[in-house]
Formats: C-alpha cells, structure tokens, sequence
C-alpha cells in the first residue's frame, strides 16, 4: 500500500506539471490578452510598452511560464492583472460557497441515484424501470443552463416561492433563506450528475441480480428489500467510487454554467470572470487547483477500492509480492 | 416498498413548500422618499449655494429607501482604482466623486471642484476643490489627494492620462490645499475629457505613500472605507454589496437610503429578477423588450436618453483584400442606414441613423454633414466595375455588445445584392480590441491582416471636443487608412480656442474623412431604462455607465 501511494504521488507530480504548462500555452495561444484593459489609443508607443513590460506580457510565454511556476511551487498564485489582489486569498474566498453548493447537489445526487438505480435494476423492464430510466434520460439529455432557465420561469416568475439568483436575501442571514436561494442550483446540479449515476447503478443491479449469491439469499427467504440493500449496494457502489473520485474537483472547481445562471458567487463564475479578461493567474490557479483535486480524487477512489472490495487489496498484495 | 417511496416523496415535497413559503420580502422600498436636490453648474462657474430640503422621517423598516441594482460579478473589491469596465464604473460611481464631468449639453457639472478655468491661450487649467468636501472619516479632500492619485498612476500603470499629451510633460503645480494648475505644452482641448476622470484618492489613509496604496490588497475589501461619494460601504456579502447614505456629503444626503448592488444570473435571469421585484430597473436592448413594457406602463417607468454613443463600421487599410477607393465606395452605397436601424434594432427609438462620426452630443457636431447616400444601383455597378463583385471580406465584430451580431447578419444580406461575400467572426471584447485596433494601439501585431471589415463603438461621445474622434482622425501607424489632412485638421481643432472657429474646423475635418469612405456611422444609440413605477430621476444625468448622481434617485411609496 506504502508503494502504491508513493507511486500516485510520483504520477501526481508529473501530471501537474504537464497540466500547467499546457494550459499555460494553450490561456497563451488564445487570442486578445490582458492588455486590451488597458492599451488605448492616445498612448505614446513608449506609454505603451512601459503598461506591456508592468504586465509581464514582453516576456517570451517560457519566461512568462517559468516565472509563474517557480512562485506556484512556493505556494504563491501571483496577482490578479485585473484586480491586482493576490489570486490565493480571492480563490479561498470563493471557495466555501462552492463547495456548499456542490457538495449538496453531489449529496443530493447520490442520496437519489443509488435508490432510484437499485429500483430500476431490481424492476427491471416493467414501467417502474422505464420512468426511472425515462427521467434519467431526461436528466442526460437536457442542457442544465436550459433546465435551470425553466426552473427559474416556474418558480421565480410564475409561482414568485424561490429568488431567481444570488444565495442570501440582503439584511437576511438564516439558513432558511440560503437553503431557500440554494433550492434550485442544487436540483439543476443534481439532476444532471443523478442520471448518470443512477444509470450506472441500475446496470450493475442488473448484473448482480444473475449472482449466485442473490440466488441463495431468495432461497433463504430474504425479503427483496434487503437483498438489495444488504447485499447488492455494496457491489453496486464501486462505480460510483470512481465517479465520485472524477466528481471531487468539481465540488471545489464548481460549474461555471450554474454559477452563471444562478448568480452563485462562487469559485465558477469567479473563474469564467477571468477567463473573459484573459486573466491569467487566476486561470491558471483554477486550473492548477481543479486539476490537483482530480487526481487527488482518482487517488482517493483508488484508495477506496481497496477497502471497498477485498479482492482488490488482495490483488495489489499479490502484485507486490505480499 | 412503493408505499415507502411515496411518502417519502410526499414528505420531501412538504418540507420544500414549506421552506418556499417562509420566504423573505424582497421587495424594494416603499416610502415617500423627500428628494435632495443639488444644483448643478453648465459653464464653468457654479453656484454655491446648495439646496436641501427637510426629510421626512424614515420608516423603520429596512427594505425602504432601498434602490436595488442588479451587478454581474461580486468584484473582489471596491478600490477607486480598479476597474476599467462599464460595471465597475456603476458600482463604484456612488462611492467616490468626479471633481466633475462634461454633460449632454456641452457644458460641466460640477461635483468635487468648485470650478475650472482655462486660460485664453488654452495651456493652463486652475482646478479648484470645494471648500465643503470631505473623505466619508471627516478628513477634507485636498489637493494632495488629487496628487496622490496621479503619483499611484504612474508607479501602478507607469503613465497619467494627465501627466503629459503627445508625449510631452504637462507641468502640474499645487497652489494649495484647494487650488491646482496644470500648463500644457501646447492648447490641446482633449485635456478636459483626460481631467475629468481624474478620481482623488486618500492620501492620508496610506500617508501618501503610493506603494502603500498598491501594497495594501485588503482596505478596500472591507467595510467603512473612505469615500467621497454620498455613500459608504456598510455591508459587503458574498453575492452583494450595501451601501448606505452620509449624512455629511457635501451636496446634501441623498433621499434613497440604501443601495445595494445585488449579483444576478446572466441571461433571462435579470428580467425575470426585476419583474419579480428584487432589482429597480434593467437595460432594454431589444424592441420586444420595449414594447413589452410600455405596454404595462401602470407597473413600470421607461427612460430613454441618448447613449453618447457612435456605432461605425471600419474598412480596414490593411486587410487581405485591400479594398480601393471604388470598391470602398460600393460598399458604402450599398449600405442602407434605416435598414440596419430597422433590422437590427427594431426601431429608431433604439436607435438612430448617424450623419457624423462626431454625436449630437458634442458641441462640435454639425447637423448638416452630409450623410452616405443608399443607391443601390449605383453599388452594383462600382462593384461590377471595381471588380468588388464576387469577393468575400472577413467582418468582424465585438459580441460583448449589445444589438452587433444583429448589426453583422443585416450587413451580410445588404451586400451580398451587390455580389458580396462577408465572412461574419464575433468574438469576445479582449479578442476583439487586439485584432480592431491591431495597426493603432497594439503597434502591427499582425491581426491586422486578418479582417477587412469590422464594427466598433465610441461611447462617452460628449462634451466640447472631438473626444474619441480625436485619436482617429489623428491615427498613428496610418491605423485607419485616413489622409494626413485629418489628423493636422484634428489637431488644430483640438488646440483651436475659439469655439466657433473649432466647430467650422470639426466639420470640415468630418466631411474629409467621411469622403474617404473609411468609416461608415452606422448608429447613435439610445439608452433605454425600465424600473419599478415607484422609482424615479433615473434620466435627470442621463450619462452611461449610470448613474451619474444619486441625488437625482428616488424611490417612492
């Protein structure tokens, strides 16, 4: 196990390393800059490359890289070209109300998925399984920018119950009204990481339901409900491990589309600001930090396995000769 | 197990109609707001006195007095010298003054100065503060707050825009605490449009040290920060700031209370935000927008004011198809003005059909520059002639801004009846600013040679001088393709003292340049505002980005 983790650090370095650099010249080679904000045309040329060379944006983008990464190492993001603010601090401001929100839609989703999966597989092919399926179509198919649209119609502008964005009322600081503006980001969240998770779960409830042990269990006279959850979500729940382990960055990374529609201050909407403004370290903080939460989640899910599934730990021992 | 699933379902649905009903009153104030009034100077004297009427009491309750405005991004904070966008300039246009700023009608409004005067030969500029001006702590603002400010331009952006003009120094001199004089190397009317936006900052809260200012990242990001403005931070959330009114500001309190600058979704977020109560007003940019309101004029106020703003399209000199002087032409007859009001806009009260690169807005324009004339025959047949026919442009334009991809498509279908081809790219603002000015501000980058045609506006188009025009006309690099004319016609408009001498200059120098079939005005646009019934002044400065003084708001019972 020591080995396996020193190993996944080793690959976690190299991939942050390539995550970097290629972002860096990919943010580079995308057209306009920072200087649009800034350059005008009553500017002397000598005006002019004193605002480039205050921007940094002389430099050959390997100088410009460089530079960056040899304060990213130490922990320092660098400044905002926009606000001039240190990146880190803006970042880990943002961070809370981010993870608040996609940690209860990813909550939200699983609590759904897993039941709705194991009902499907369980009826499988009679109407309760074609709407559960339905809905999961539904939930695939359906841009969430539109769906969160809809929502808004029919609940701010039809039915006047929810607020169309924001996450407090001004002067109101309960938890009622954050859970009030949260309502509908998080089912629009949800519904789309729902389908695909209850899709999975359904599939693999349909592939234990053939085991022998299920088969003995009904032979005992174990009622279906505890079938399926005493012994067939645990075998289900592996691929969900996995999605859960790819779904880590996004609970901190957050969706810019949501953010957006939402006008939910978060670490998305903060990151598609600059992103417009070509803002670099900020970009490349976001990147660094959604692509550091990835394979740390990937890490964690292998971690998981393990302990999930026994064969699995059993094999990696085998592999190292345990 | 079904019946279990449905009462879940049934308890789940419970518990969220419960929680939706215990909503908060979002609505916005209701009070018979008692209005401030401030006069306001034309010329470059102002009066003294200003007027304050008795307030009426204050109702209690919190959500009066309050003017909501919807924000798209919570900025991370709120430093007067942040910015550089249209957004940010609203946010903070309550929180700190302008010492004044040119008008619609040719004039100056006064705020923080109490006056300036430009000599007779048009190099030296008195600026004089008012003696009742304060920071929001108490402290005067002074002329070392005006100093302070430019000192932080330079070490933060290495230059002033009132520093030096043409690459020559202006010398700046302090009288005293209230009195500065800028000299100038040479007349250069653009100088007051440069001083305008000049924004003092606190000297005495950073010691006047300007690496202090740059230094400290956390001043402005808390409240209760010094303003000048009539209004201090109270309240900074996630996803809204909350401003309150001074009692001491120097112009009188204002009668709205409260401002708060509320984050709202993009897209059809803010309409639905606004009729649903929990913002004052939005920008109409659509017809159908417009007459969806007007028609529910008992619920809903619609200003509309002009924007100060030229829409033009660009020929430009260096694009691979290298257009001559017919083929410029052709394209210019082909142009149907009304036609790209109509299609584009959906009405003229959206929009109008320009005569002039300069607006109505500025002193110097001259209603009787002659405009592009719509022949289509007679495009074909240049375009035919010039071997235009059959040809196919790149146009480009700034998708950022409202109504110029409608713009784009109406062109496209106007000039291919003349057998031309345009190859429509929209791109955000900060790819679109280094490829349109590709030749001007970013010195041949190479862009240049990618686009033929291309759409841009000049906003804050006002005032007394060619303003944006001036840059223009006096291009550098040969940027716009223009003859040398005009940029020595430009300059002696810009240091002309005599005023009737510069408009019968300005209008030669347009109708140059308007000659040359380089730039074609496409529209002078309007500005159009919807608020809630119980809101008012929001036209009284009708100056973008809004609003240009508070005093002039009201939210009534």
């Amino acid at each position: 196990m020591l080995k396996l983790c020193l190993r996944k650090l080793g690959q976690l370095a190299i991939v942050m390393v390539l995550i970097s650099f290629f972002s860096f010249a990919i943010i580079d080679l995308a057209p306009g800059d920072i200087s649009s904000m800034y350059l005008t045309e009553d500017m002397s040329e000598e005006e002019k490359q004193i605002v480039i060379e205050k921007l940094g944006l002389d430099r050959s983008m390997p100088e410009q890289y460089f530079s960056w990464a040899s304060e990213a190492i130490r922990g320092n993001f660098g400044v905002s070209l926009s606000y001039k603010t240190p990146v880190a601090p803006m970042l880990m401001k943002r961070l809370p109300s981010t993870i608040l929100l996609m940690g209860c839609s990813l909550l939200l989703s699983l609590a759904l998925s897993i039941p709705l999966g194991l009902i499907a597989g369980y009826k499988k092919n009679t109407w309760v399984d074609n709407l559960i399926s339905g809905f999961a179509y539904f939930g695939m198919s359906i841009p969430s920018f539109y769906f969160g649209m809809l929502m808004i119609i029919l609940f701010t502008a039809k039915l006047h119950i929810l607020p169309s964005s924001g996450m407090h009322t001004v002067g109101v600081n309960t938890p009622l009204d954050t859970i009030q503006h949260m309502i509908m980001p998080v089912l629009t969240m949800a519904l789309s990481t729902m389908a695909s998770k209850t899709r999975y779960v359904r599939a693999n409830t349909i592939g234990q339901l053939s085991e022998e042990y299920v088969l003995a269990a009904k032979a005992k006279g174990t009622p279906p409900r505890k079938i399926l959850s005493k012994h067939i979500l645990k075998n289900t729940l592996l691929p969900i491990i996995t999605i859960l382990g790819m779904n880590m960055a996004s609970l901190v990374c957050g969706s810019f589309i949501i953010e957006s529609v939402f006008g939910w201050p978060g670490v998305g909407s903060f990151a598609m600001e600059a992103i417009g403004k070509r803002d670099y370290p900020i970009i490349m903080a976001y990147v660094m930090l959604s692509g550091f939460i990835l394979v740390v989640g990937n890490f964690v899910a292998d971690i998981l396995y393990s302990f999930a599934d026994p064969r699995i730990k059993r094999g990696i021992d085998a592999v190292h000769g345990k | 197990m079904k019946k279990k699933i449905l009462a879940l379902m049934l308890a789940a649905a419970m518990a969220m109609s419960m929680v939706a009903c215990g909503s908060g009153d979002q609505g916005t104030a209701q009070k018979p707001a008692e209005e401030t009034k401030t006069e306001q100077t034309t010329e470059t004297k102002k009066e003294e006195s200003t007027e304050k009427k008795e307030e009426t009491p204050a109702a209690p309750a919190e959500e009066k007095d309050t003017f909501t405005v919807a924000i798209s991004y919570m900025p991370d904070q709120l430093s007067p010298a942040s910015g550089g966008s249209d957004d940010y300039t609203s946010m903070t246009r309550p929180l700190f003054d302008r010492l004044y700023m040119e008008n619609n009608d040719g004039g100056i409004d006064y705020y923080m100065a109490e006056s300036l005067d430009i000599s007779e030969d048009g190099k030296t500029y008195t600026l004089k503060i008012r003696d009742d001006v304060k920071w929001s702590d108490g402290t005067p603002v002074t002329t070392k707050d005006i100093q302070f400010a430019i000192d932080f331009a330079i070490l933060r952006y290495g230059r002033s825009s009132v520093t030096s003009i043409n690459g020559n120094p202006v010398e700046i001199q302090v009288v005293d605490d209230k009195t500065m004089t800028f000299t100038l190397p040479e007349p250069y009317a653009y100088y007051i449009v440069s001083l305008s936006s000049l924004v003092p900052y606190p000297y005495h809260v950073f010691d006047g040290d300007a690496q202090k200012m740059l230094d400290d990242v956390t001043y402005y990001t808390k409240p209760g920060f010094a303003t000048t403005g009539p209004y201090v931070v109270s309240e900074i959330n996630e996803d809204s700031v909350v401003y309150t009114a001074r009692d001491d500001y120097y112009r009188g309190t204002p009668s709205v209370k409260k401002v708060v600058m509320k984050v709202i979704g993009s897209g059809s977020t803010k309409a639905i935000a606004f009729e649903n109560g929990e913002i004052d007003y939005m920008r109409l940019t659509t017809v159908d927008e417009l007459e969806k309101y007007e028609a529910q004029s008992d619920k809903y106020n619609i200003y509309s004011f002009s924007e100060a703003r030229l829409n033009y399209l660009q020929v430009n000199p260096y694009g691979p198809a290298n257009l001559n002087d017919e083929q410029r032409e052709a394209l210019f007859y082909a142009i149907n003005g009304d036609e790209v009001i109509d299609g584009a806009y959906g009405s003229d009260k959206l929009a109008t059909n320009p005569n002039s690169i300069l607006t109505p807005d500025i002193s110097l324009y001259d209603p009787e520059t002659p405009d592009y004339v719509y022949d289509l025959e007679k495009a074909k047949e240049l375009a035919k002639s010039s071997g235009l026919e059959g040809m196919t442009l790149t146009y480009i334009y700034n998708a950022d801004r409202p109504n110029m991809e409608a713009v784009a498509v109406v062109l496209q279908q106007q000039l291919s009846q003349i057998g031309v081809t345009l190859q429509i790219e929209g791109m955000d603002s900060s790819s679109f600013f280094p490829r349109f000015f590709a030749a001007s501000s970013y010195g041949m980058n190479g862009q240049e040679k990618t686009w033929d045609l291309g759409t841009n506006g000049w906003d804050s188009m006002r005032g007394r001088t060619l303003n944006q025009a001036y840059s223009y006309l006096n291009q550098t690099n040969n940027a716009w393709g223009l003859t040398p004319t005009c940029g020595e016609l430009a300059y002696k408009v810009n240091t002309c003292t005599d005023p009737e001498q510069a408009k019968a200059k300005a209008s030669e120098v347009v109708k140059i340049a308007l000659d040359q079939h380089r730039i074609y005005p496409l529209t002078y646009t309007n500005y159009i505002i919807v608020s809630q019934k119980n809101v008012t002044g929001l036209d009284k400065h009708p100056i973008v980005p809004e609003f240009a003084d508070y005093l002039d708001i009201s939210v009534n019972g």
